[in-house]
Formats: structure tokens, C-alpha cells, sequence
């Protein structure tokens, strides 16, 4: 499974594309895309968003889900999706993301 | 130190107009991000894993109270309260929005700082240093020859797209605590027999993927060819150097393709067409930039009195800060303290905006107001005097940044990390604090002596892993962290690339491995006097490789 | 045809680019490689319309003998992250006393333009329409204080530090 990944534009927040094409920023939001075909459709939103000056360097990342969520496969996204592990404070509202 | 004339206030204030515009035609659609991300790297501005970075520069790392009360001012109100001294003296900022990028170079140009070239292929932040024009050992004050270089490479209208980026460092004393054998170009002073002041000048050093020592290319390079040879070092490289691959495109694959002696040809060559043009350093303009930079008065002064020996008798803490944190000072009765960023289990290089509010007031009233940052990532007041100790002591406890741990083990450098860095391949902060953690003990600190243990958690080595006595490189294998460990590296006047000990370890593992490592050299030490580097060097890698991988 | 940015004015010029060896075209304005001009050199001076385009590794010390008869050479950006033709064009004024015209070609972005000006650059082949809009509208970013001497272009010395110089206009202006 894949979700679509990017910044946004204006303040550089981390943000998953959602229902109705909107950017979310929790992970637990996120739309899911199965197979190669959706996931292209979905980068293409994205391509558009980025065309809009809605946000920047989107890209799809594999993720998971098991009781807590939506969880990404690689811990380079997890940390993404949960804010630095050094800062505490700083976590994103994701909390369903474990790193 | 240096002020801005009207000139540099005109030029930084256009240069932030300048990008203030480009941020406007970026969220006007006018710029795509293809387009604006070289514009705005140009301005130290990187878009990270979780936010914009904005890179500010410290100019050889030297500041005053009123620009750090300002860095604490934009922390606290642009970002999340705090900023991140980096190994080029710099600071960053992790989490600023680009709309509010333009307001935080405005309120920065107004303390004469700027994010000029802390970022692209340019010429990077000059370094330096950091007890500069304060240490007992030096020749001269180097700090003159950055600002000239600083202002030299600025906006060069033919340097600014270069191979790739270049670093420039400066030493003004013999033991060199600015690490010039592994930067692109490095300075070193020296005086020729006539008495005169010059450089010895190394290039073609650096770090990253291929680490490699810096070759010298001039044993005096007298004071006024600075600029026309470092211009010609550049022309040379901007035309030579490789542009087919990033990772081949620094200076020293250049000297290493060219080979050293062709390559100094070439530079001389250069040089002697534009030596006697332009860019001759006149004496009397060197002395007038020289007079920014004049000591601060300091009247002679007596060494430690009675009562602060008395205190560092009963007070654990601060006998360790007195012998860890100080560095001799060229006039008696002073010295340069170093303030820690590494607190035991904190993270290198952080500071909060009341830290640095903090810092900026015992600048004013304990250090003539002066403060440098070091490549170490700490901060350093470099005109103390010593009587003032208990009392500024005192306030550094309450602070939080009086861990008398400057060169000991847990004066790690440390790189961001995947915590926050878009290249990452592994966490570094978490490593360091945990080391930290393990050796936090402020005798254990002691007894180990001086230990410096360097993580990246990249190839890029931003953390300069390759020069720690204990270098720890974070990996990526099979989708988890792990970690490779050099030894025997140094960024010293004695500089050495570290060499790979053996396979890696896990996250879990690596501290213990450091254990290891520290607990073999205490073992073999032939004293309390010889540093785990002079261990290492003395009896190679085998007891460390056996300790940690057993017999072989 | 594209437009040619020089002087403050924007002209429409026909350049042909000839491959490494292959034939010279008749009746046209042509550029050609280094190595195709000196190895052609007494033919391409008699026939005259042409200009010699310098590709980054080339060396433009090469074409020190034949300045006087080179109405123009232009230096190449592959793409605006490729700085040679920047030191091209400082050697070729600075060193070499190149009085002719130096054209900027290829991929630069609008800002640098004016550092191009300052290495010595006296025209633009403009292929980016973003750079085009941009000239017309009269933008020229730029830092008017300089920080570094440059040859031959003129400005003005100022204060006491003998590399700083500033704009012989203050005011950004389309060029001079």
C-alpha cells in the first residue's frame, strides 16, 4: 500500500494527500492507493498541487497498517510522519505513528 | 570586531530585497521550485524531512550580545524556540515558514548578519579559529584575513556556481583548532624569517564520500598575494574541476586526478598573471580591517586567587569546569571559556532562546562583549577574567550549559541526523546522547582525558566522523540503522583520515562498542598522559578489532 | 531567430550552429566550435559572418593569435549550474584584452545576468522566455555593491577597501 507524501509550500509542514484531494497533516488521514495504477493517479494530484503552489517534492511511500494505523515501512518516513525523536514536544498530532 | 559600514548595510539590505523578491515571484507562481530551490539554497534557505532549514551566518563564528540576543529573538518568534550551532560556525534554524523567510533576514541584516552562501556552490562561511585573537599560542589574529576572504568571496559574480561547494578555514596559532588540513583551502599563519606574516596554504582537503588530508601547496604565501592567490586557486578549480559527478567535483579529486605538483603549476601559472593587479592586499587597508579586530583593553591581572582555588577545593563541579572549559589566554589573568551545548544527554550544538539570551548577557558583563561559536559546536567567551569564574560559573549552572566537559567524551559532534536531516541514512543526535549518557560521570569523564568522538548519519560526514579519534558513521542496511566505526582520526596539526575497525554495529550495540573501545585504550594507556589518539598511534588497530570482534 | 539582449536593446538574429566537422553553410551567420575554427581559421576569417563559441572545457587561450578578426565568441552555460563560462569570459577581457563581443548562451537563469555583465559579458542569446519577460520588464537583480574588482567593466571605487566598487547606476536598470 502507498500513501502520497510532500512539504507544503508556505511552511514547509509535512502533509499526506487525504480524502477529496485535500493535504492533511496527520498521517492517520492519509488516503491509501493499492497498485500501480491508483498510485500513478494520485502523483498526478500531486503534480497538479505542486503546479498550484500548494505544496512541494511529492513523492509515494510504501506503508502498513496494523492496530494502531497507518504505519510507514521505512523509519526514515516514520520519523517524518512523527516529528524528530529527539524532540518530544515537536511530535506531530499523528500520534498513531510509532517510530 | 568587524561593524558594517554604509557600504556592507547597503549591500546585505539589497541582498535581502533581492531574496525578499524572489520569495514573492515563488508564491506568485512566478518561480517554480526547480527554478527558486537554487535561489534559495543561494540564501542558506533548504527545505529539510520536516520543514524549511534557514542556515544563518556567523562569520568565523564571532559575535556579540545584541546579534545573539537577536538569533534568540528569531527563535523564539519564528521557530520553535530554539537554534542549532553547526560545525561551520553557523546557526540553524529547523522550522521557519518560507512566508516568514524574508522577516527574519530583515530583522538579521539589522545586527549586520545575513544567510548569504551559507548553502550552494559557492564559497562557504570562511572559518576560523574559535580563540582567536584571545589565545596565548597564537601568531596572529586570523580573524582579519576571514573577513577579508568573507568579504572577498560575497556574491563573486565568478565563483558563485562553482563545481561544487568550497570551504575556506584559517589558523592563526601552531595547534590548530580550526581544522585547515581538511577544508578545501586551509590557512595556516606563520612569520618568515625576515618576521613577516604569511600562510602556509593547504588545498584539495575535505571530508564527505572521500576524505582526504589537504596538500600544501605554499610554505609562505606573503599577506598581500591573499586574495590574487586564493582567486587563483578558485579559477583553476572553477575551470578544472569535475562537473560529471557531484561526488567527484570537490578540489581535492582535482588534486588527487591532476596530481599535486601539475595542479600547483597550474595555480601559479594563474596566479603570477593577476598577482600585481587588483587584488593586492595594501598594507594600510590590512591594518585598517586589523583595527576591528584590536583586543578589547584587558589590564594584566593575577592568576586564580585564593578564594576561587579555595572554591574549586570543595566544588567537584567546578574544578572540572576550571580544568576542562578554559583555554590559556595571551594576557595574564584572563582566559576563554567555553560554554558546553553539551549537556550530558542533550543534544550537541542545540541551544534555547533563553540560553541565548543568557549567553548574549554574560557576554556583556563577563566577556567585553565578544562570543564565538566553534566548529565543535560550542560557545566560547574568549576574554574572561579569572576572578569573574565562580560568579559566571554560577550563571552558566543555572543555564544549563556548564557541563565541564570541553574535550572530553561527551564533547561530541554530532550532524543532525535523520531527525532531521533529508539525507540521512541514520540518526545521529540520539547516538551522541546516549554515549553521552553512558560516560556522563564527571570522573569517568576525567580519568578517559581527552577523547573526541565525531557521528554522521550520512556519507556526507557532516559530522566529521572521518576526523573524530572515534568516528561513527550511521548507515542504512536492510531497512534499519547501523553503524560503522572509524579510529584514529584528527583534525589537528596533525591530521588523519580515521580507518574503518570492522564490520558495523546495530543502534543497540554501538555505545556499547564505544565502551569497549575506551575501556581497551584505558587498559594499554601507558598513563593518564597519553590521549586515546597517541594510544591509538602507538599500537594500531589489533586490541581495539580484538576487543570488539574477539581473537582473530 | 532569437533574441539578442545587448546594450539595453533586445535585437532578432539568425545564428546557424555547425557540428564539429561538418560543412560550412553558405550565406548565413554561423557559430563554430573551437577546435572547427582553428582548424579552419584563414577560411572562416575570409568568409567572415561568423563567431566562435566557446563549449566550458574549451580553452580560450587558444584563440589568443586571432582576437583582432573575432567579432564575437560566445560562451556556453549547458545549464545555469555550469560556471566556466563565467572565468571564460574574465580570461578572455581581462587577460587576454578581448575587445569584440562575448554573448552568453544556453541555459542561465536571470540572475545571472548581471554577473555575467560583470565577467565581462556583453550579450545574451536569451532562449529562456522567464529570462525574455524579465529583460523586457526592466529587472536586473542585482547587488549594486560589489565586493570584487572585476577588469573591465566600469564602476566606481568606493571607500577605502580597494576591492569594493559599486554600480556606475545605484538604481537597478535594464543595462547600460
Amino acid at each position: 500500500m502507498k500513501v502520497i507524501t510532500a512539504n507544503r509550500l508556505l511552511d514547509g509542514e509535512v502533509v499526506w494527500l487525504g480524502a477529496e484531494d485535500l493535504w492533511v497533516d496527520a498521517l492517520i488521514e492519509a488516503k491509501m492507493f493499492d497498485g500501480k495504477e491508483a498510485t500513478t493517479a494520485a502523483l498526478a494530484v500531486a503534480a497538479q498541487a505542486v503546479a498550484d503552489q500548494k505544496i512541494v517534492g511529492p513523492y509515494d511511500m510504501d506503508v502498513t497498517i496494523d492496530e494502531d494505523g497507518i504505519v510507514p515501512v521505512r523509519l526514515r518516513e516514520r520519523i517524518r510522519a512523527a516529528g524528530p525523536t529527539t524532540h518530544p514536544q515537536f511530535r506531530k498530532q499523528a500520534a498513531s505513528v510509532r517510530v | 570586531m568587524y561593524r558594517y559600514d554604509e557600504f556592507d548595510h547597503s549591500f546585505v539590505t539589497q541582498r535581502t530585497e533581492q531574496f525578499k523578491d524572489q520569495v514573492r515571484r515563488r508564491l506568485a507562481g512566478e518561480l517554480s521550485e526547480d527554478e527558486f530551490k537554487p535561489l534559495r539554497l543561494m540564501n542558506g534557505l533548504y527545505l529539510q524531512l520536516h520543514a524549511y532549514m534557514l542556515r544563518v551566518a556567523i562569520p568565523y563564528g564571532t559575535l556579540n550580545g545584541r546579534q545573539m540576543r537577536k538569533l534568540a529573538h528569531i527563535a523564539r518568534t519564528y521557530d520553535r524556540g530554539y537554534g542549532h550551532f553547526t560545525t561551520r560556525q553557523n546557526i540553524q534554524f529547523n522550522w521557519p515558514k518560507l512566508e516568514d523567510t524574508p522577516a527574519i533576514l530583515e530583522e538579521l541584516a539589522e545586527v549586520e548578519m545575513h544567510a548569504i552562501q551559507t548553502s550552494g556552490n559557492c564559497i562557504r562561511n570562511v572559518t576560523a579559529d574559535h580563540f582567536a585573537g584571545a589565545a596565548a599560542d597564537e601568531i596572529a589574529d586570523p580573524r582579519p584575513y576571514a573577513e577579508i576572504l568573507r568579504q572577498w568571496s560575497s556574491l563573486h559574480p565568478e565563483f558563485s556556481f562553482l563545481p561544487r561547494k568550497f570551504k575556506i578555514a584559517i589558523t592563526g596559532a601552531p595547534n590548530d583548532r580550526a581544522a585547515v588540513q581538511v577544508h578545501d583551502i586551509g590557512l595556516q599563519l606563520t612569520r618568515n624569517e625576515a618576521g613577516e606574516v604569511g600562510f602556509e596554504v593547504f588545498v584539495g582537503g575535505g571530508l564527505g564520500r572521500t576524505p582526504m588530508i589537504g596538500r600544501k601547496v605554499r610554505d609562505f604565501l606573503p599577506e598581500e598575494d591573499l586574495l590574487a592567490y586564493s582567486e587563483a586557486i578558485l579559477r583553476v578549480y572553477n575551470r578544472y574541476g569535475r562537473r560529471d559527478n557531484k561526488y567527484k567535483a570537490r578540489i581535492k579529486i582535482l588534486v588527487h586526478e591532476t596530481g599535486l605538483e601539475e595542479l600547483k603549476a597550474d595555480i601559479e601559472a594563474e596566479f603570477e598573471k593577476i598577482r600585481h593587479g587588483v587584488l593586492r592586499l595594501p598594507d594600510e587597508e590590512v591594518r585598517r580591517i586589523e583595527a576591528y579586530f584590536a583586543p578589547p583593553p584587558l589590564e594584566v591581572g593575577s592568576d586564580l586567587s585564593a578564594d576561587v582555588e579555595a572554591r574549586r577545593e570543595t566544588d567537584a563541579a567546578f574544578a572540572q569546569f576550571l580544568a576542562h572549559n578554559l583555554n590559556p589566554h595571551r594576557v595574564p589573568g584572563y582566559t576563554s571559556v567555553t560554554l558546553s551545548m553539551k549537556p550530558i544527554g542533550g543534544i550537541p550544538g542545540d541551544a534555547s532562546d533563553d540560553q541565548m539570551d543568557v549567553i548574549a548577557d554574560l557576554a556583556e558583563q563577563f566577556g567585553h562583549d565578544e562570543i564565538r561559536i566553534s566548529h565543535e559546536q560550542n560557545v566560547i567567551l574568549p576574554h574572561v577574567k579569572l576572578s569573574d569564574l565562580p560568579v559566571l560559573f554560577d550563571k552558566l549552572v543555572a543555564a544549563g550549559i556548564a557541563e565541564g566537559n570541553a574535550g572530553l567524551i561527551t564533547d561530541i559532534i554530532a550532524c543532525p541526523g535523520m531527525d532531521y536531516c533529508a539525507l540521512a541514512t541514520a540518526r545521529s543526535i540520539p547516538v551522541a546522547q546516549r554515549i553521552s549518557e553512558r560516560f556522563g560521570a564527571a570522573e569517568r569523564q576525567a580519568e578517559i582525558g581527552e577523547l573526541k568522538i565525531k557521528i554522521s548519519g550520512c556519507i556526507n560526514a557532516c559530522g566529521h566522523h572521518h576526523v573524530g579519534h572515534i568516528g561513527i558513521l550511521g548507515l542504512e542496511k536492510k531497512g534499519e540503522e547501523f553503524y560503522q566505526i572509524t579510529l584514529g582520526g584528527s583534525a589537528n596539526e596533525n591530521a588523519s583520515i580515521g580507518e574503518i575497525v570492522g564490520r558495523g554495529f546495530s543502534s543497540e550495540e554501538v555505545v556499547d562498542a564505544v565502551e569497549k573501545l575506551v575501556d581497551t585504550y584505558m587498559g594499554l594507556r601507558t598513563g593518564k598522559d597519553e590521549t586515546f589518539l597517541e594510544a591509538y598511534r602507538r599500537v594500531g588497530d589489533e586490541p581495539f578489532k580484538e576487543t570488539l570482534y574477539g581473537a582473530a | 531567430m532569437t533574441t539578442i539582449f545587448k546594450d539595453g536593446m533586445f535585437q532578432e538574429e539568425s545564428w546557424t550552429r555547425v557540428e564539429p566537422e561538418a560543412d560550412l553553410p553558405q550565406n548565413r551567420h554561423i557559430l563554430v566550435p573551437v577546435a572547427t575554427f582553428l582548424a579552419h581559421a584563414n577560411a572562416l576569417k575570409n568568409r567572415g559572418n561568423f563567431g566562435v563559441e566557446v563549449a566550458p572545457p574549451d580553452k580560450v587561450e587558444e584563440l589568443a593569435a586571432h582576437l583582432d578578426e573575432l567579432p564575437l565568441i560566445s560562451v556556453v552555460f549547458p545549464s545555469f549550474a555550469d560556471g566556466r563560462a563565467f572565468s571564460a569570459a574574465r580570461i578572455l577581457r581581462e587577460q587576454m584584452a578581448y575587445k569584440g563581443d562575448i554573448r552568453a548562451t544556453g541555459s542561465y537563469i536571470l540572475d545571472q545576468v548581471p554577473l555575467a555583465r560583470r565577467c565581462g559579458v556583453s550579450s545574451f542569446e536569451i532562449v529562456k522566455p522567464e529570462v525574455l519577460k524579465a529583460l523586457k520588464a526592466g529587472e536586473w537583480p542585482e547587488v549594486t555593491k560589489y565586493l570584487q574588482p572585476v577588469g573591465t567593466v566600469h564602476e566606481i571605487p568606493e571607500g577605502t577597501r580597494p576591492w569594493a566598487r559599486r554600480s556606475v547606476r545605484e538604481l537597478p536598470v535594464a543595462a547600460e
